[in-house]
């Protein structure tokens, strides 16, 4: 029997909620090691408020045919980050067209957004679905590469200092290697936070390496609740160029106090080749974190040595659909643990959030599994943290969110020097011969 | 000479032919464009799909990479010209499916083509009704000293935005079977053209542009060769020919063509 469930979504944003009834079921795909940028850019001025989310219009982002977009972290607009983006009407497939025209923006702080303002970047991967297309390779011509070549103003902050700089963007995209590393996001102070709160904390310093780009690893690691994004606090940087991550911005789904040592959460640092092939390793050392859980309904630490990993991601993945196991009525701003319909995950395996909202009422930030568990173990996923842009009600039954289902081969830090020498000597190699 | 305010241009060539698409932009430039989307067609990249991870990595970055270097290039030259690029699109062997989403995305106004399979080109561009010129050589000369524009009866002559000083108007009326009827439709034919051409003769004098014309009787294919008894430096062809007239045309013509 098949089983089916709801996908609701908003005949145009903000206008009428509508659904349709699909199928569950689980897509298995291919992603291409070249991945492009897409820069957010909002269409209209609009005042935002720490922590209450926005709906922003944006300039219109065209998204070919067999592609799929994620978030690349690192704070991009000094008021805040964008959470997940609308197509309007019913969600289109993988394989079609695509058309971005607003934003989720969860403002860090009181602002004025401004036409032009460049507020996010997309990750845009890829992909092949078909059974036996996506068991063979890309070719060149299954990746089209469209980029807009546009004037943005870039807005960030420097010690409470705000500037608005102008430039012209030309992010053309660059090759992923498939080969990162976990960076600890470690709390270096003591704060109290209250439920839907949400706070830049600042954090032991990371220093990221040329070409290396930064995204979310799903599962919240802090039982309060989950690090959104990461701050750099100066000009943002290139991707080619060193960066420093100085905070994280936190958002809580309970009451309760973070405290210095914490793990707030954990971000995948992929090492990538662009025009510059600058490419660096730095050696990494173990480090110290508490690890604050739930147990028994109360929260309890644990003081763990994190020892430094390396992983390599797998061409192949999949999409695993977050489905509502409750009736909950939400309203904007207010963050909510939402059950959901039970995932197995099988060891070896990362999670990274999908994005194009696929609930009309707001988008999933993180996900929570059923009690301590590495990635190099099997899982199970017991509920979504979900960021509600609009009042309403949730069914039971009805489409949350999709999260990418990555396999990855985890290693001590160590191999991950082979494995980048071997990638940069024939990037290199490529590089030499072309340029 | 007028200037229309800040048109979109579309200029979709191979990367070896870049030199005179900027050439021919940079003379369109005069008439009011300004912005350029680029789309750089390459036709390596339709080879079997690698079967190894390491496989496909590593051909795609040589193809990759090879064809964003040049692209860089091309947007490097075009806006050292003066000229605003406004996007790019690399398009590895699917020419008219990338032509089409841009121009229904971005809508430009005029299309450079420089390309070496007119044909191709010609099928993408021919129903879209904006104005495009095709290129297929290096050196494109002084593009606008010397035009011929060949009218079809009964359609708008749609290449004002383009008019410089002195235009040469041709009508072609092709011989039609049998004689008898031949002739009185011919001459018919004849009528409507001269009269058309003298309308957009008495339009262009008040814009102080000088438009001798004529109307011949013959193959489409002869304005390849009154274009080069005229010397002339650009043919305009109204779009009401036809695409296989006009097919017709590119093929043997050697100047640059421009579609209206």
């Amino acid at each position: 029997m098949l089983n089916l469930m709801e996908i609701a979504y908003w005949n145009r944003v903000g206008g009428v909620v509508e659904s349709i009834e699909s199928e569950e079921k689980t897509y298995r795909y291919r992603v291409a090691p070249f991945t492009q940028w897409k820069v957010i850019i909002a269409e209209d001025d609009i005042d935002v408020k720490k922590g209450r989310p926005v709906v922003i219009r944006i300039k219109d982002i065209h998204l070919p045919e067999n592609t799929i977009i994620g978030p690349l972290s690192i704070m991009r607009h000094a008021y805040g980050s964008v959470v997940d983006v609308f197509e309007e009407g019913i969600p289109k497939k993988v394989e079609e067209k695509k058309r971005l025209t607003h934003t989720i923006f969860l403002p860090v702080d009181n602002g004025v957004i401004r036409s032009g303002d460049l507020i996010g970047v997309l990750k845009v991967f890829f992909v092949k679905v078909g059974t036996i297309s996506r068991r063979l390779g890309f070719s060149a011509g299954d990746i089209k590469l469209r980029e807009e070549i546009v004037r943005a103003r870039m807005v960030y902050r420097d010690d409470g200092n705000i500037y608005r700089d102008e430039i012209k963007t030309k992010f053309f995209g660059y090759f992923r290697s498939h080969i990162a590393e976990w960076e600890p996001l470690i709390a270096d102070e003591n704060v109290e936070i209250g439920k839907g709160e949400m706070m830049r904390i600042n954090i032991k310093e990371i220093d990221l390496p040329p070409n290396t780009v930064v995204t979310p690893l799903h599962i919240m690691r802090h039982a309060l609740g989950t690090v959104v994004d990461v701050v750099q606090l100066e000009r943002p940087r290139k991707v080619e160029e060193e960066k420093k991550v100085t905070q994280a911005i936190f958002i809580a789904s309970r009451d309760g106090r973070i405290e210095r040592g914490d793990l707030l959460g954990v971000m995948n640092v992929y090492y990538v080749a662009t025009g510059d092939l600058k490419l660096e390793l730095r050696d990494k050392k173990a480090t110290i974190a508490k690890i604050a859980y739930e147990k028994n309904g109360r929260m309890v630490r644990k003081g763990l040595r994190l020892q430094r990993f390396a992983y390599r991601r797998k061409p192949i993945a999949r999409w695993e659909l977050l489905i509502s196991d409750e009736e909950r009525r939400v309203s904007s701003g207010r963050i909510e643990e939402i059950r959901i319909k039970p995932l197995q995950i099988e060891a070896n395996t990362i999670l990274y959030p999908l994005y194009i909202m696929r609930n009309p009422f707001g988008t999933v930030i993180d996900i929570i599994q059923e009690g301590l568990k590495k990635v190099e173990e099997e899982r199970v996923i017991t509920g979504a943290l979900f960021l509600p842009a609009f009042d309403g009600l949730i069914k039971r039954g009805q489409l949350l969110g999709v999260v990418n289902v990555y396999s990855v081969e985890v290693k001590p830090h160590e191999v991950l020097r082979k494995w980048f020498n071997e990638w940069t000597e024939e990037m290199r190699r490529i590089h030499a011969q072309v340029v | 000479m007028p200037r229309w305010f800040n048109m979109l241009s579309l200029l979709i060539l191979n990367p070896e032919f870049a030199e005179s698409g900027i050439a021919a932009l940079l003379k369109l430039h005069e008439f009011g464009v300004r912005d350029v989307y680029v789309i750089c067609l390459h036709e390596r990249g339709q080879g079997l799909p690698a079967l190894s991870e390491k496989g496909e990595t590593y051909s795609l970055a040589e193809k990759k990479i090879w064809a964003i270097r040049n692209a860089e290039k091309i947007i490097d030259d075009v806006e050292k010209s003066g000229l605003n690029v406004t996007g790019l699109s690399i398009s590895f062997g699917n020419a008219i499916e990338e032509l089409l989403h841009v121009a229904e995305s971005f809508s430009p106004e005029v299309i450079v083509a420089v390309v070496k399979n007119v044909d191709e080109i010609l099928k993408g561009v021919y129903n879209l009704d904006v104005a495009t010129m095709i290129i297929k050589q290096k050196d494109i000369g002084d593009l606008f000293e010397k035009t011929i524009y060949v009218h079809a009866a009964g359609c708008e002559w749609g290449f004002e935005k383009f008019a410089v000083n002195k235009i040469y108007g041709l009508g072609v009326v092709e011989p039609t079977l049998p004689p008898e009827s031949s002739s009185r439709i011919m001459e018919e034919r004849k009528k409507v053209l001269k009269y058309e051409l003298n309308r957009i003769r008495d339009l262009l004098r008040e814009r102080n542009i000088e438009f001798e014309n004529e109307v011949v009787t013959g193959s489409i294919s002869d304005v390849a060769k009154i274009a080069e008894e005229k010397e002339a430096t650009l043919v305009i062809v109204s779009r009401g020919h036809g695409i296989n007239r006009i097919g017709r045309v590119a093929k043997i013509l050697e100047k640059p063509l421009m579609i209206v």
